[in-house]
């Protein structure tokens, strides 16, 4: 080994700390990259194997004319159409209803569109009329079995149905029931596949209602989509329905995203931290080393050879904390995608070593730093070999801090005070550094944490303030005033109230959307509506401000509204919108729009508005009682098959939101890291650079808490003043985030709570004043004597 | 008689207008190979200044040098750090040793830069200094002569042809100031070798073959001592 070589790895061991930080921070950046990078491109394969494999359908349409089949498949680009039934019923399982949705499916062999995985038992078979397929997550949910027995509200009553097989679909790797219900969970919802001729008997206005598509291999989708499109629309059809609208398919798509956010964004946030943190602890290198440079070059070393040497600091560190970050990465984004694939059930876990990760993961590390080494090493390169002879020069002038020059009074606080806050402008690149380091450590924190807040936020709007109502009954009839009247009279309601929910498509000047349409009573107490007074119109439609981007509506246009299951349809003036967490939704108040039906042509009268889903009685309870008390009393009321848990909805999204909680703690630690990571640079660098003064100081009678108390002061000073940029910083870099994950089904507007903002303010002193401890120990065990002799050398 | 070093009308400007230090001014000297040479004046004379132009340090701003028949002036930075490296050692006031690295390693890491077996040179040259038994030190254990003695050896590794020191004895006690003298003194015993040592102290002035006295950027007098007085006859 050269003894440039020896010089550099002693050089590297002096200032081991510094560097492993360093090293950590472009690591943790690299592995960020190469963990998410890698499994989002992973589970995105990973999807489109299983969609694939069991053809999941390009384009549905529900509701068209008869014979849409035919018109579909001749569209150019449309390799397969195919028609099947689909209908949303309640089931009956154990003791729970729930809203099923069946699914048609030849008895005779897997249809051509939309297959499904038999993970368990056997496919449909003719020779078993009452066998039915589960989708899986129903199947854990209730804990059924092949051969078990569930029932099915049929337009004869309950008919008792065997569980032949347990099926994985594609429709629902994600179990949405639609976009309006995104969160609809297993237990308020399930999924059956039957065979044809049974649909026919269970809910006979289902029969052939909906066309399934494949296109052709390598077909231009957008082209096909509209093709498709305007031959459903002129088949009147209820609702059109692309791969990338699929509510499951959209909610996976959702959740990708942030794979690929953080496959981007905070990458760049590390390697911006470690790539500064380099730089500093370089320039430093170089800056005391410049009389030796100067000597070196005064005996004829090249200065190519001496550039190159600086250089390699940053290259070896940049390159170490690449490979080590690359090998981790991918190894995490394996599990990771292991680990997502099967939580969510996804049939297909592909795993692809990609060579490109690992290119790019190497390359992040390199540059960032051959980056960071590329100033100090250029400072190296335009050295004067004559500093050599001139000695030790000072290397800022003195003079008042800013401060000072503001506050004058200032000037008589004790020299040591002074001090620090001269301290803050002696080196300026460096305490912008140092504050540098506290923005991106909020950034980073705060865009997790306000994900966090706001999904918070937005629970508690959705479930104290949009629905007021404590459970929802469903009826074997149609609701009618006087099963109303009994539901309130049980012990422990407080409200109720008739509801219709009718599956609606809204249209507008050639524009659709697919949503439901939602009517209360006058005055309603278990719905609020967020607009200026809170209350819905009588006399025509309140929507969700999505509908506005998605149709092009606004206040006073009238709409015209279709409904899926009913061959009527109705129009009205937009009255209003509301902005609402989670869905797209139509209101409008009950007796407007039972009135509206009536008059429609055909008229529905309000008996024949469909199954139990349609009309249902929403209750809200009286404070303080045995909720589940309650229910189990509105359960026993005549007529009353089933009785949901608005709560247990809400609960069940807390826990599920414990998953982001875990998520937001690696944030946390992470961007704790990176802010230690550089905050502990720079003062260790402060330090080291002034370790005369403080030799001198102590030897002169300063005590060592003195001179730590002004080392904390200068730093958590600094830090203090990256706090503020850092805090406005992430909150815009949060809200950005926010908004790229907004859309019809779920609108984060970013929520944060002012406590955020204070809890990470002090999250960052806390790490400034754990960075000072390694640099008050360094001062602490300052051999005087040897500081002294040093500068001599 | 060679010459080892001749300047002829070197000028030294630094900055420009109003802040205009004229360093050199119009200095023509000549030095005979083999001599030990004290350059004397006061502070600020220049001496720094005329050290770094013989060593090419920095560019003059007219004038040339001209060192063993090469025009040092007219080189270009390769040149220049290809002249250095061949011809000239440096000694400085601080010795500006690398803390990371023990004494032999200081030595070595020049060694190296020239062809032949530089662990054999440094050996030869770390004994020339009396500091065999030193070598695997770290300057921060040496005391501030050894230290010296080191930067000495690192200047005599190359085997240079002129030796420049820039008070090599400034920041040394009397005793280990005269035994870094005698130390640079027999570098010229072959009467191949030069040295050219800087220090505004006088009294070093009576060991050396020849004194040259500078002030305000000119030389005021140059100086021949037939009989040289020996270091350890020097008082202080
Ligand atoms: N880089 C520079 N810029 C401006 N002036 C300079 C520079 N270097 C040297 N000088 C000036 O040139 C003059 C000669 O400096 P030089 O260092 O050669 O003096 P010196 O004789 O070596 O003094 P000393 O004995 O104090 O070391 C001084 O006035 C000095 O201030
Ligand atoms: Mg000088």
């Amino acid at each position: 080994m050269s003894y440039l070589a020896t010089k550099r790895s002693r050089d590297f061991r002096r200032s081991r700390w510094q560097f492993i930080a360093v090293f950590i921070t472009i690591a943790l950046g690299v592995v960020m990259f190469g963990a998410s990078y890698d499994s989002y491109r992973n589970l995105n394969v990973s999807y489109n194997g299983t969609y694939d494999r069991l053809h999941f359908a390009d384009m549905t349409v529900t509701g068209a004319d008869p014979g849409f089949a035919d018109t579909a498949a001749a569209v150019p680009g449309v390799a397969v159409a195919e028609e099947r039934a689909q209908a949303d019923i309640p089931f009956s399982i154990d003791d729970t209803v729930l809203i099923g949705r069946i699914v048609t499916m030849p008895s005779d062999g897997q249809p051509e569109v939309n297959q499904v995985d038999v993970t368990d038992g056997a496919y449909l078979s003719p020779s078993d009329p009452t066998g039915v397929l589960i989708e899986t997550h129903l199947a854990e949910q209730f804990d059924l079995g092949v051969g078990d027995t569930f029932e099915i509200a049929t337009g004869a009553g309950w008919t008792t149905v065997t569980v032949r097989g347990i099926a994985v679909s594609p429709e629902y790797l994600w179990p949405a029931r639609s976009r309006q219900e995104f969160f609809s969970l297993p237990g308020t919802f399930g999924v059956a596949f039957v065979s044809a001729d049974a649909v026919a008997a269970a809910a006979p206005e289902a029969t052939a209602n909906q066309v399934v598509m494949r296109y052709d291999e390598g077909a231009d989708r957008v082209t096909v989509d509209a093709a498709v499109t305007d031959a459903a629309n002129a088949a009147h059809a209820a609702d059109i329905m692309t791969q990338a609208d699929q509510p499951s398919n959209a909610g996976l798509d959702l959740d990708l995203k942030g794979f690929e956010q953080m496959a981007i964004a905070f990458p760049i946030l590390f390697l911006i931290a470690a790539g500064m943190a380099a730089f500093i602890l370089l320039t430093r290198i170089v800056y005391t080393q410049r009389s030796q440079i100067g000597t070196l070059r005064a005996s004829g070393m090249s200065r190519s050879k001496l550039t190159w040497h600086y250089l390699s600091y940053g290259l070896i560190l940049g390159t170490a904390g690449a490979i080590v970050g690359t090998i981790l990465g991918i190894a995490a984004g394996w599990g990771i995608t292991g680990m997502y694939t099967q939580s969510l059930g996804i049939p297909d876990t592909i795993r692809e070593l990609r060579w490109s990760t690992a290119v790019v993961g190497i390359l992040f590390g390199v540059v960032t730093g051959a980056l960071a080494a590329l100033a100090p090493a250029l400072a190296v390169f335009h050295a004067s070999p004559a500093e050599a002879m001139r000695g030790e020069v000072p290397t800022t002038g003195g003079g008042h801090s800013l401060v000072e020059t503001v506050i004058p009074p200032l000037r008589r606080l004790p020299v040591r005070w002074l001090m620090v806050l001269r301290g803050v402008g002696r080196n300026k690149l460096r305490s912008l550094s140092t504050m540098l380091g506290v923005v991106l450590a909020l950034t980073l924190v705060l865009s997790a944490w306000g994900m966090i807040d706001t999904v918070r936020t937005l629970l508690d709007r959705q479930f104290n303030e949009i629905d007021l109502s404590d459970a929802t009954a469903l009826a074997d009839r149609p609701v009618d005033d006087d099963l109303v009247a009994v539901i309130a009279g049980v012990d422990g309601v407080a409200v109720a109230e008739p509801v219709i929910t009718l599956p609606a498509t809204a249209k507008f000047s050639g524009d659709s959307y697919g949503t439901q349409l939602q009517a209360y009573v006058k005055d309603t107490r278990v719905r609020g509506f967020l607009t200026d007074d809170g209350a819905l119109p009588s006399d025509g439609i309140l929507a969700g401000v999505s509908l506005k981007d998605e149709i092009g509506v606004d206040v006073g246009d009238t709409i015209t509204i279709t409904f899926g299951t009913l061959e009527t349809s109705i129009t009205g003036p937009i009255r209003g919108f509301v902005t609402e967490p989670m869905g797209t939704v139509l209101y409008m108040e009950r007796d407007t729009l039972l009135a509206a039906l009536a008059a429609a042509d055909p008229a529905v009268p309000e008996t024949t508005l469909g199954n139990p889903t349609v009309t249902t009685v929403a209750t809200a309870f009286v404070d303080g009682v045995d909720r589940d008390a309650v229910m189990e009393r509105i359960h026993d009321v005549d007529g009353v098959i089933s009785v949901v848990d608005s709560r247990e909805v809400y609960d069940l999204v807390q826990q599920f939101m414990g998953l982001f909680y875990a998520f937001i703690g690696i944030m946390i630690v992470f961007g704790g890291a990176m802010a230690f990571a550089l905050i502990f640079n720079t003062i260790s660098v402060n330090v080291a650079e002034r370790s005369t003064e403080y030799a001198t100081m102590r030897a002169n009678g300063l005590s060592n808490r003195r001179v730590a108390a002004l080392i904390t002061g200068e730093n958590v000073l600094l830090v203090s003043l990256g706090i503020i940029p850092g805090l406005i910083v992430g909150y815009l870099a949060a809200a950005w985030m926010m908004s790229t994950y907004s859309s019809d089904m779920i609108k984060f507007n970013l929520e944060m709570r002012p406590w955020t903002l204070v809890l990470a303010a002090i999250a960052m002193i806390i790490v400034a004043l754990l960075s000072v401890i390694p640099g008050i120990r360094t001062v602490r065990r300052l051999n005087i004597v040897e500081v002294v002799r040093e500068r001599a050398i | 008689m060679s010459l080892a070093v001749r300047t002829t009308d070197l000028t030294k400007i630094y900055g420009e207008g109003e802040t205009e230090v004229r360093a050199l001014d119009g200095v023509s000297l000549e030095i005979p190979k083999g001599e030990f040479v004290v350059i004397l004046g006061p502070s600020g004379a220049g001496k720094t200044t005329l050290l770094n132009q013989i060593g090419a340090l920095e560019e003059p701003t007219s004038g040339t040098t001209d060192v063993d028949g090469v025009i040092v002036s007219s080189l270009n930075e390769k040149e220049r750090t290809e002249y250095r490296l061949r011809t000239i050692g440096f000694v400085f006031q601080f010795f500006n040793l690398v803390p990371t690295l023990t004494a032999r390693e200081n030595i070595g890491l020049i060694a190296e830069l020239i062809d032949g077996d530089a662990e054999a040179r440094t050996d030869e040259v770390l004994d020339q200094v009396g500091l065999a038994e030193r070598g695997d030190h770290f300057p921060g254990q040496l005391s501030g002569g050894e230290q010296q003695r080191v930067s000495i050896a690192r200047g005599l590794v190359k085997n240079p042809s002129l030796v420049l020191c820039d008070e090599p004895t400034g920041s040394l006690d009397i005793e280990t100031g005269i035994q870094i003298l005698e130390l640079l003194r027999t570098v010229t015993a072959d009467g191949d070798r030069s040295v050219l040592t800087v220090t505004h102290n006088a009294i070093i002035a009576e060991m050396a073959d020849r004194v040259i006295r500078v002030r305000d950027g000119v030389v005021v007098d140059v100086q021949v001592n037939s009989s040289p007085a020996e270091p350890s006859e020097l008082t202080w």
